[in-house]
């Protein structure tokens, strides 16, 4: 069956939350949509090889770790990005068509506070120029 | 001798350029810097370079305007937008109309360089 709707799901390091994995897996099967997760990473290097190597890298570990937390009957993708992460979240939301919904997979509080010790965050700077829900699953959520 | 990569910086914050500008030099770049788009147009039209950085928000003559211009004119010429007033519809437009990268204020100096270093890679033949 095509899944038409796209949940992507946005990791700043390779700590997976599993709160926003199973908040994704639930809307996905709710919704029949597939998901995307993203991770942003800095790292600086000029040479595209061993970009392209660690993407690749990242990807693999990042598909492992979520088909251990979910189910299977759930069509998902990996993608790495690399560099500025808000310039490369700009680019990624210019690649790709709308999303369904965006879910915030990193510092519960980081993506919240646009005051305090999280304000220069980038994406407490950027979720209200999505054009689709920025959901940040809490542990007590009830969607089940 | 290898020959050094020619980068124009054009922001019409001054301080942009002149902080760019010695930390590119150090890195074997050479930079010019200039303050509004109607002079970069006028300076591409006189010299080649092989990488522009331009910000987006200028008066009279804009970034998307250089980069269209510089796509038109040297198609190899790798354009890098900055900008402080990034939307998802500018990254958009950046990237369909060829520019190389697109980054947002503020950033890292460092994130500049490996772009830069990148598109210095693709010059090379």
């Amino acid at each position: 069956m095509q899944r038409n709707k796209i949940i992507v799901v946005i990791f700043e390091d390779l700590n997976i939350r599993e709160v926003a994995v199973h908040y994704a897996e639930v809307l996905a099967q709710r919704i029949n949509a597939q998901i995307i997760f993203l991770l942003l990473m800095e790292y600086n290097s000029d040479s595209k090889d061993e970009v392209e190597l660690l993407k690749q890298k990242y990807k693999d570990i990042i598909l492992k770790r979520i088909s251990e937390i979910i189910g299977n009957n759930i069509s998902v993708q990996a993608e790495v990005m690399v560099g500025n992460r808000r310039s490369e979240f700009y680019k990624f939301l210019a690649s790709h068509r709308s999303f369904h919904t965006a879910v915030w997979g990193g510092d519960e509080n980081a993506a919240m506070e646009k005051t305090g010790r999280s304000a220069g965050h980038w994406m407490a700077r950027i979720k209200d120029e999505l054009s689709c829900p920025l959901v940040i699953p809490k542990k007590k959520y009830k969607l089940r | 001798m290898e020959k050094k990569i020619k980068l124009l910086v054009v922001d019409d914050e001054a301080i942009v350029g002149k902080r760019l500008k010695p930390s590119l030099e150090k890195h074997g770049y050479e930079v010019e810097t200039l303050g509004n788009g109607r002079s970069a147009i006028e300076r591409i039209g006189k010299k080649d370079f092989d990488i522009i950085i331009t910000d987006v928000r200028m008066d009279d003559v804009d970034g998307m305007q250089i980069l269209e211009h510089v796509m038109a004119k040297s198609p190899r010429t790798k354009v890098i937008i900055i900008t402080g007033y990034a939307t998802v519809e500018l990254a958009r437009e950046a990237l369909v109309k060829g520019a190389f990268d697109f980054i947002a204020k503020p950033f890292k100096p460092s994130d500049l360089r490996v772009i830069i270093e990148k598109a210095a890679k693709e010059l090379k033949p």
